[in-house]
């Protein structure tokens, strides 16, 4: 890999006035598509343009600002990390500041999201010209950007969490955006519901390490800075306990677990494809989902001091890079197996975590952004132009929609890691790490990569290459757009340096790791060709021969089952009864009661009120000879 | 002397004579114009007590410019300002002529300026009465509206008799003392005497601010004025004159009575008590919005007397902002009963009905400011109960808090009860309130401090922090 810069080589002081140019930047980075936001669904509720124009605008902006940052770090004009911030709540002993943190690390993922963001924005305009309801889909995907940012961008946990409660809540409203439709809403339900779940451990995590955080001299924080040079001293003195940590870092993790979508949590997202296109792009594949794994490098200062629980991590990443590239094997929805794709996907960020390489994750985030998010719009193409996503269904599409066909074609070859393009120096760096520290996991890793090179093939032979009816037509420019400008990202970003502007010194490459992923790869293809195109192999056999785990994948491991079966019989039967016995009998009987008091007490209370001005004199001096008999005290 | 202390009650006063000059030589159908000259002259008094503090040792003396009235002052005159507005739109059910209406509440807003600034009990005594003697009046304003005269009545034959008592401890005290500055008397009080004299005189003091901030005993008064006198008088009644027996008292017991804090603390932890539950119980089944709003301030006393029970810095931090929180939720509420009285027909809770299909504006505004008179979050009302309460557990007094949380639940009660009429139940007629553009502003501006002030409460924290110091 050719490095293209020493990024940001001279660390110094900088220029006060660069300084304070760069605190506004970072500011407008963040809150100029909250303004957008509040504009659109305030008072461009009805008026289309409008919101198409200050949705593609704000983040425009957003981006401008972020480009101005990044140049002047890079060239080492403006001293990295700096930080702006207000105190938002001080109260006694807890205090929230609320700002924007700006380093290499929130400098690449902001890249990444208002660049990829703006390209997708931009799609919008064309998918969802013809949408009722397109400014409130707009005012979602600003309010979208600011919560993302506001998560990138954090200090501190409490602003981390605020931003990662707010890209929930957008996220159930752009899956839920066609709601009319019994399965949408219901995906959104379930979106929501089970990030709840996991969230619940995330918030006890921060409480938990917000309540340990206290020393002698300071009061107990939230900030990333301050618990980044506390935490080991509190560890070495024995202040907190490693085995606190690690549990503290479990309960953190769960937070990814949900909105990184990671095994067992991760049933919510192939569901999330209901809702639009772009949506699925840009929040289910490129950025909302790998907010957990960049929260991951964000607080690796804190995983990095408790082992156990980076097994932990290790183990839930690598078991869902596998199990979710096999899922890919039986679906037949094209959306779908770009769902499974992603969690396979970020499975290997979460693993790449957990064998210690936070650069490695987020190189392959970045990577992984650009592909994935071109691999979506292109789909989203074609379901524009065939109103048809079953990919049986659909077939020589590289005839009918020339451009997509070809923009798709360089996103799938980078996502299986064809050599050259990203996505295959991104995963040879988390494959490198995997040989070095752990042998079974970079066998799993490699086979791994072989799956993601059959499924993908199967997709690409079946859809585009195969024999179905659905031809269409091909998409307006402002979608194809977007189309080339992340083909071309999906080419180059390998090239760009981004592990050196993240801080690792680039080693040798691996010539024997990066041949034997090839060849799987090459396996992967071929299988899927001799399979699907060729048809060399009757799959028919295939399938008898494979028959118990073909079932098994094709209901997704029984997993969404047991959930169901859970929530049926355990939790509607016996917990939430027993809780609404508790309420009817119990608290509402004592809310009564009280409610019945007060309102007796009141009454009692108004007998005073006559009227009659003598009585109230009368009081008024009883009430001051009352005081003096019962307080005068002699000395 | 340095008249540059009395800058802005001299800028009301000189006002008051204006406002008497231009009422004289108006025409009648230009007297309409008073109210945008009244509000000229608060206009000018507010940017005078902006203007930052000098630099140096507050004086001593009868009066002082210092943090706790250069705090203050501004409030008081928003205060004015807003009734001035309530009045405009209020006009309706007024008498033929605005101009003494505004000279007497001139007059009001000037006493309680000096009350913000006493060093000595006289002064707090001629404050008190220059305060009072107005809004007797201005309550028994309406001539022809039998319980307006009553209210004004009523509201007169108490405070005579709250001022006897104030005026009968003065003397006791400075027969005690020899002197009736506060740092004589707390230089006195510091020296270990404690006569009876004193004491009784202190606890006369008491009887008589607490009239003014309507403590229970001394509160049976307020419920009928409320009820009777009309509405932008209630609303100067209930923010203007609460908080200025407020500063009053928060001056007195900081600067005078500090060093026997330990006895008078539990005094004022029973009245706090005894205030709470009234005003909030008695709260519960009123039928009249004002005398409803009249029982809720009772309550609001009550955690004004409680900041004041704790009797820490923190907690007097902590009243200041329960103040400036009351201030601009009660305003909200008393600009939407003032200007909606007339098109609903009347100000019972049976004409808010159905507000919420006639105008969802006002009617959402009304809502905000009522949650935040409930001290539900994020509003700023939460804030200002969250710190009285705090300052209340930071001193131990956890029984005290946990009767002022009690009291939160209570008052959500009748607060929602307002809410449920407004958005449950049938309107009486479809048609839209119409609101006079001014308080239109005025209300948006309050509304958006109540979620301002609640969401993003450091900076005026940090600018009463500063301010506090005793």
């Amino acid at each position: 890999m050719v490095e293209a810069h020493s990024a940001a080589a001279a660390v110094g002081a900088t220029d006060p006035a660069l300084l304070a140019l760069a605190g506004k930047a970072a500011w407008a980075i963040l809150l100029t598509p909250l303004i957008c936001a509040v504009a659109i669904l305030l008072v461009g509720i009805h008026r289309k343009s409008f919101a198409m124009a200050a949705a593609v605008g704000g983040l425009a902006t957003s981006l401008i600002c972020t480009l101005f940052l990044f140049f002047q770090a890079s060239q080492g004009h403006l001293a990295v990390p700096f930080e702006v911030s207000v105190t938002w709540i001080s109260l006694g002993g807890l205090s929230i500041p609320f700002g924007v943190l700006i380093d290499n690390l929130s400098l690449i993922m902001t890249l990444v999201v208002t660049g990829i963001g703006s390209g997708i924005f931009l799609y919008s305009v064309g998918y969802m010209h013809d949408d009722a309801a397109a400014s409130r889909y707009f005012g979602m995907l600003s309010l979208f950007a600011f919560s993302i940012l506001t998560i990138v961008l954090s200090t501190n946990w409490i602003q981390l969490f605020i931003g990662w409660e707010l890209v929930g809540f957008c996220s159930y409203m752009l899956i839920g955006h066609w709601y009319a439709k019994p399965s949408a809403a219901a995906a959104g339900n379930k979106a929501f519901i089970v990030n709840r779940v996991a969230d619940f451990g995330f918030i006890i995590g921060i409480l938990w390490l917000w309540s340990v955080s206290s020393t002698a001299s300071d009061d107990r924080t939230v900030h990333f800075a301050t618990l980044m040079a506390r935490l080991p001293v509190l560890v070495e003195s024995g202040a907190v306990p490693v085995a606190t940590l690690s549990v503290i870092g479990l309960l953190l993790f769960c937070g990814p677990v949900g909105k990184s979508a990671q095994f067992p949590l991760h049933v919510w997202l192939p569901d999330a494809m209901e809702g639009p296109t772009p949506v699925s792009a840009l929040i289910h594949a490129a950025t909302m989902v790998a907010a957990g794994v960049y929260m991951l490098c964000r607080t690796f200062w804190l995983f990095e001091m408790i082992p156990s629980t980076l097994n932990v991590i290790l183990y839930v990443g690598a078991a869902t890079a596998f199990l979710a590239a096999a899922l890919g094997f039986a679906e037949n929805d094209l959306k779908r197996i770009l769902a499974f794709s992603t969690l396979s996907q970020l499975g290997y960020m979460v693993m790449a975590i957990g064998l210690g390489g936070p650069v490695a994750a987020m190189y392959h985030l970045t990577t992984h952004a650009c592909f994935k998010a071109l691999l979506f719009l292109g789909a989203g193409s074609v379901i524009h132009g065939t109103h048809e996503q079953n990919i049986w269904k659909l077939g020589g599409l590289t005839r009918s929609m020339r451009w997509t066909s070809l923009t798709f074609l360089i996103g799938s070859l980078a996502l299986i890691g064809f050599p050259g393009l990203s996505g295959f120096f991104s995963k040879d760096e988390i494959l490198v790490l995997a040989r070095e520290h752990n042998l079974p996991i970079y066998l799993l890793a490699t086979l791994t990569a072989g799956m993601t090179a059959f499924y993908t093939g199967r997709l690409w032979f079946v859809a585009f290459m195969g024999k179905g009816h659905a031809h269409g037509h091909e998409s307006p420019p402002v979608m194809l757009g977007p189309l080339f400008f992340l083909a071309g990202l999906s080419v180059v970003a390998g090239y760009i340096g981004i592990p050196a502007w993240l801080g690792e010194h680039h080693e040798a490459f691996h010539w024997d790791v990066a041949l034997t992923s090839t060849a799987a790869v090459a396996a992967g293809v071929t299988i899927s060709w001799l399979l699907y195109s060729k048809r060399a192999i009757a799959a028919g056999s295939l399938v008898r021969a494979l028959a118990l785990p073909q079932s098994f994948v094709e209901n997704r491991y029984y997993i969404d089952d047991i959930y169901t079966w859970y929530v049926q019989n355990i939790q509607q039967k016996i917990i939430a009864a027993g809780c609404a016995w508790f309420e009817q009998n119990i608290i509402i009987g004592a809310v009564n009661a009280v409610a019945a008091l007060a309102q007796g007490l009141g009454r009692l209370l108004r007998l005073f009120q006559t009227g009659v001005v003598q009585t109230y004199v009368l009081v008024f001096v009883a009430g001051v000879l009352w005081l003096i008999t019962r307080y005068l005290a002699v000395r | 002397m340095d008249l540059s202390l009395l800058r802005v009650e001299l800028c009301v006063a000189v006002w008051i004579f204006v406002l008497l000059a231009a009422d004289v030589f108006l025409a009648p159908a230009k007297k309409e114009g008073l109210s945008w000259l009244a509000l000229a002259g608060i206009g000018i008094a507010l940017v005078v007590s902006l203007q930052p503090l000098p630099i140096g040792p507050a004086p001593t003396g009868l009066f002082a410019l210092d943090g706790v009235s250069h705090y203050f002052k501004p409030l008081f005159l928003a205060t004015a300002a807003a009734v001035i507005l309530m009045t405009q739109a209020f006009r309706p059910q007024m008498p033929q002529h605005p101009g003494p209406f505004y000279v007497l509440l001139f007059t009001s807003v000037l006493g309680a300026l000096i009350l913000s600034s006493i060093q000595d009990l006289i002064l707090l005594f001629l404050g008190l009465e220059l305060l009072t003697f107005s809004l007797y009046i201005m309550a028994a304003y309406l001539k022809t509206d039998g319980r307006s005269v009553e209210a004004g009545m009523k509201y007169l034959i108490l405070g005579s008799v709250s001022s006897a008592l104030l005026v009968y401890g003065i003397a006791l005290l400075y027969g005690a003392v020899g002197d009736t500055s506060f740092a004589a008397i707390r230089a006195f009080l510091a020296s270990g005497e404690l006569t009876l004299a004193a004491q009784t005189g202190i606890l006369l003091v008491l009887a008589g601010l607490g009239f003014k901030l309507a403590a229970v005993p001394f509160q049976l008064w307020l419920p009928d004025v409320y009820e009777g006198a009309p509405a932008p008088v209630v609303a100067f009644l209930a923010v203007g004159s609460k908080m200025a027996g407020a500063v009053a008292l928060m001056r007195l017991l900081f600067l005078a009575l500090a060093p026997i804090q330990p006895w008078w603390s539990p005094i004022l932890a029973s009245l706090s008590v005894l205030t709470l539950l009234y005003g909030n119980l008695g709260a519960l089944g009123q039928r009249n919005l004002k005398r409803l709003l009249g029982y809720s301030s009772i309550g609001h006393a009550g955690y004004l007397l409680m900041g004041f029970a704790v009797g820490t810095l923190d907690s007097a931090r902590a009243v200041a902002f329960y103040l400036l929180a009351y201030l601009v939720s009660t305003l909200a509420v008393f600009l939407i009963v003032c200007a909606a009285t007339d098109e609903l027909g009347g100000d019972d809770l049976d004409h808010y009905a159905g507000l919420s299909r006639r105008s969802p504006g006002l009617a959402a505004a009304f809502f905000i400011a009522l949650l935040s008179l409930a001290g539900v979050p994020p509003l700023a009302g939460f804030v200002g109960k969250l710190l009285v309460l705090m300052s209340a557990v930071a001193a131990d007094r956890l029984w005290l808090a946990g009767i002022g949380a009690v009291n939160v639940a209570i008052s959500l009660y009748y607060y929602l009860m307002v809410v449920k009429r407004m958005y449950v139940d049938a309107p009486p007629s479809p048609s839209p309130v119409r609101v006079p553009a001014a308080s239109l502003l005025a209300l948006g501006a309050l509304i958006l401090l109540i979620l301002g002030i609640g969401i993003c409460q450091a900076p005026f924290l940090s600018r009463i922090n500063l301010a506090l110091i005793f």
